[in-house]
């Protein structure tokens, strides 16, 4: 049995393979999306566990994705990563301010992004169960 | 409008009472006036009205070629040249009115009227101590002038300079704002687009490093794991390095291509066999998708560019064109002559750019969104590549939609790298007058002294074969010059042909942009490169190799030969204007053969003066412009001294000889005058005796009243005469010399200037 259901998006079609790898390897299911776009189909059709969602993106980026995302009533609950290879603060703000649970910037190591996966979804488990 | 004719005479007496009625008027309209036609109309309808007069002209003098314009109603404004023995001429040359009666058969300047006048008022306009025009006032009956009425006349010609005199000023303030305003905003662009390009290229760079990071380490959390897919990690990873190092060397290229104005080395190609090479290279690429090429390439076509930038270029579009292709498409090149150029076109049956992205595919890193949606690998930067390379030959390149579907690049450049039609053409009026060859040959031996330089050489540009060949040489005697020939964007001489900026190289072997290695010519590796440029054309390149003195050249030497090339191409571009007039060139010929002897004889305005100059009107804070004429003045203020007797007797002068030397400021503008399109530098040449507390000479000027550049001259040579000694004087301590300036300081010297070159000369001191 999975531990969860993730969804990555990335254009980069490497990293989307690399972090499937890694997921699956740690016990969850993925699901992946190349744009934002698509990523805001599947989140309303599959209601993953969480999102890792990269910033610059063609199509809808990142940020716009995110905003999508907390604003839809099935889509809102479900934690957001923001994957992105720009690191400045100013970055992470925004991040913040369009309603992302956590930021990673890249170059990223895996095993991390695993830890705060695991840590973002055990928060919520429990907060869940407070409800 | 500069200046309104009018034919319309005023009969009628007028009392002095209206007279001076209607002076105040043209005198308050001069004053207060922005537009110089309307004032100049009234000042001249005035003078009819008041003196009775039938006509009246006004010439203008043109502040960089010195010559004379003549205005017609419609203020269209023709080169005028005063005849000679005519009253403009002497005019001209003695700075005071003439007051024909009539009585004589004097020359009335025939090609100003269409009937010569009877009596004839010739008045320069005098301001700022330079002639600024010149006033004429026909008369169709001889008259006898009063003295009321040369008092009229003189008036209105002052007042007409001065508003002549402001209207430059305007005008030179206008253009040093815009030139300022221009240069801020580039300065800006500059920044913001190198800001802008590190926080993409940081972008670029970073997507291969996630990459690898993330499989790498992948690889080592699962190295007991045997379900990990290793062989293909690891071959991902192989793919990303590649993709990092083809990054940062296109990145590399483009920034070696940007950096521009940089020689080509150029051959012959045959461009068939170079594109066939090309197309071998890329057939696996292509062959993985199938795509086929179809050639057309105009057979014997031998254009003139630099071959492994050629390749570079057609590897970039054809890359592109099968990376969009279709499986199984087609890539078309094509190549023909198309007059002086050739135009290339490679086109490919891809999916096509939106038409909105098309001007902008050149850019670096833009991506198209039809690229982004493809899975299409490429560092973003091969069209910026490609760019680069078309400019560096001179050509355009640019990109167009094809029906259905497809785009076609398309470039053309020059078959020869050769000067242009207009500079060829300029290029032969200049070489089939033996006089201004002559003028070439002695302005090479000038620059050769002035410079301290071993080798210095002119290549002009070849009417014929529009390349540059060598036209006057010092220091290369013994070696065939035959055969030196170099096309223009080839080598240092080509380069700055092309590009018409003067160059300074420190060291010809580390210079990323030339990397010329062991050439016995460069021996000090250090060299200077000035454009001759006539009629905003370049001409031809001053070539400066090896300082005697073995150490490098340097940007004060740079600016003086540049400074010194101008006036020699000013003064050709007035020979050109002015083909009838031979004296000019013969004139220029005496100029440069007397900075040639000052350069020689004396010791004056060597390299040390011109260097403190300079560094004194920086420490100053004075404009790039007028530092670069302070240098130029230092160097050759005193060229007058050459025309002085008993200059270099061994011993102080007596009383006549004083005043004989006293008189060399004068000389010096005299001789300098065929060259100088400057009144800035005569009256900076002609100031630099003049003492702060008015006792110099040769006009007794003080204070302020000293044009600044005089004082800085005046204190450098001050300093310069005392360290170094006179013939019959030995040289003084350092600090001695310093000492006297202190002491002279509010007398002789501006203090303010003493104070910049005390504090250049620390300076100095603690570099040391």
């Amino acid at each position: 049995m999975a531990k969860g259901k993730i969804l990555v998006v990335d254009d980069e079609i490497y990293i989307v393979h690399i972090l499937d790898f890694s997921l699956g390897m740690e016990g969850y299911e993925v699901l992946t999306a190349l744009d934002g776009e698509q990523a805001i189909e599947k989140a309303r059709a599959e209601h993953p566990d969480l999102i890792v969602l990269d910033i610059m993106m063609p199509k809808l980026d990142g940020y716009e994705t995110c905003k999508v995302l907390k604003a839809g009533d099935d889509t809102k609950n479900i934690p957001v990563i923001l994957l992105s290879a720009k690191g400045r603060n100013v970055d992470q703000k925004i991040g913040f301010e369009v309603g992302a649970d956590d930021y990673i910037t890249k170059p990223f190591s895996p095993r991390k992004l695993v830890e705060r996966i695991n840590a973002l979804l055990g928060q919520t488990s429990s907060n869940r169960m407070q409800a | 409008m500069d200046v309104a004719l009018s034919r319309t005479p005023r009969p009628g007496e007028v009392s002095p009472a209206e007279s001076l009625s209607v002076l105040a008027q043209v005198l308050l309209a001069l004053r207060s006036t922005t537009d110089l036609g309307t004032a100049c109309a009234i000042a001249g309808s005035s003078a009819i009205q008041m003196l009775e007069a039938t006509d009246y002209r006004l010439l203008r003098v043109d502040l960089r070629s010195g010559a004379l314009r003549a205005f017609d109603e419609s203020g269209v404004e023709s080169p005028y040249l005063a005849e000679q023995g005519g009253p403009v001429e002497r005019v001209m040359r003695c700075e005071t009115p003439t007051f024909d009666d009539g009585s004589t058969d004097a020359a009335r300047e025939s090609r100003l009227w269409l009937q010569n006048p009877a009596a004839l008022v010739t008045a320069p306009l005098l301001a700022g101590g330079t002639v600024q025009g010149v006033l004429l006032i026909a008369f169709d009956a001889p008259r006898a002038f009063t003295a009321t009425d040369r008092l009229l006349v003189l008036t209105l010609a002052d007042a007409l300079a001065l508003a002549l005199d402001r209207e430059d000023l305007r005008r030179t303030l206008r253009e040093e704002r815009q030139r300022a305003a221009r240069l801020e905003q580039r300065v800006n662009e500059g920044e913001e687009s190198s800001s802008g390009m590190m926080s993409v290229v940081a972008h670029e760079i970073r997507a291969p490093l996630t990459a690898i990071k993330a499989y790498t380490e992948a690889l080592i959390d699962n190295v007991s794991n045997p379900h990990s897919p290793r062989e293909r990690f690891l071959g991902i990873i192989n793919d990303e390095c590649d993709r990092l190092t083809r990054l940062v060397s296109d990145i590399l290229d483009l920034s070696r291509l940007e950096a521009g104005q940089r020689p080509l080395r150029l051959g012959r190609l045959n461009l068939e066999h170079l594109v066939r090479e090309t197309l071998e290279a890329m057939q696996p690429m292509a062959a993985a998708r199938k795509v086929e090429f179809d050639l057309d390439l105009e057979p014997s076509l031998l254009p003139e560019g630099d071959p492994d930038l050629l390749r570079r270029l057609l590897m970039n579009l054809v890359g592109n064109a099968v990376k969009f292709s279709p499986i199984g498409g087609r890539v078309k090149l094509h190549a023909r002559a198309r007059g002086e150029e050739w135009l290339g076109v490679v086109k490919d049956d891809g999916p096509g750019i939106p038409r909105e992205d098309l001007p902008r595919v050149f850019e670096r890193f833009f991506r198209s969104r039809q690229n982004r949606d493809q899975d299409v690998e490429g560092t973003g930067l091969g069209l910026a590549i490609a760019r680069g390379i078309v400019d560096l030959h001179g050509g355009r390149i640019w990109a167009q939609a094809v029906e259905p579907h497809g785009t076609r690049f398309c470039f053309s450049m020059p078959l020869r790298q050769m000067a242009s039609a207009r500079a060829r053409g300029l290029a032969r009026q200049v070489w089939n007058r033996v006089d201004v060859r002559e003028l070439f040959d002695h302005t090479v031996e000038m620059v050769t002294l002035a410079l301290d330089a071993e080798i210095v050489s002119l290549m002009l540009v070849d009417p014929d074969q529009g390349d540059l060949f060598i036209a006057a040489s010092r220091g290369l005697e013994g070696q065939s010059l035959l055969g030196r020939r170099t096309s223009i964007r080839s080598g240092v001489a080509g380069s700055v042909a092309a590009w018409g900026q003067p160059l300074l190289v420190n060291n010809i072997e580390t210079d990323r942009r030339f990397r010329r290695l062991n050439h016995p010519q460069y021996r000090t590796k250090s060299l200077l490169c000035a454009p001759l440029r006539v009629q905003g054309e370049v001409l031809g390149v001053f070539n400066v190799n090896n300082k005697n003195s073995d150490v490098p050249f340097d940007e004060d030497d740079l600016s003086v030969m540049s400074a010194l090339v101008e006036r020699v191409a000013s003064a050709v571009e007035r020979a050109i204007a002015h083909p009838d007039s031979p004296r000019l060139i013969a004139d220029a010929i005496g100029a440069v053969k007397s900075v040639t002897r000052l350069k020689r004889e004396c010791v004056l305005g060597g390299h040390d003066v011109v260097h403190l100059a300079r560094a004194v009107g920086r420490q100053l804070e004075l404009s790039e412009s007028e530092i670069d004429l302070l240098g130029y003045v230092a160097s050759i203020h005193d060229v007058g001294m050459t025309e002085v007797p008993g200059r270099a007797v061994n011993r102080p002068l007596d009383p006549r000889e004083i005043e004989e030397l006293e008189r060399h400021p004068e000389i010096s503008v005299e001789i300098l005058r065929p060259l100088e399109y400057m009144a800035q530098v005569r009256e900076v040449i002609l100031g630099h005796h003049e003492r702060w507390d008015g006792s110099g000479y040769p006009r007794a000027l003080s204070g302020e009243g000293i044009p600044l550049g005089s004082r800085v001259i005046a204190v450098v040579d001050a300093f310069d005469s005392m360290t170094r000694g006179r013939p019959y004087r030995s040289p003084r301590t350092r600090d001695a010399a310093i000492d006297e300036l202190r002491r002279e300081s509010g007398r002789q010297f501006d203090a303010r200037v003493v104070e910049a070159l005390i504090q250049v000369l620390e300076r100095q001191e603690v570099e040391k």
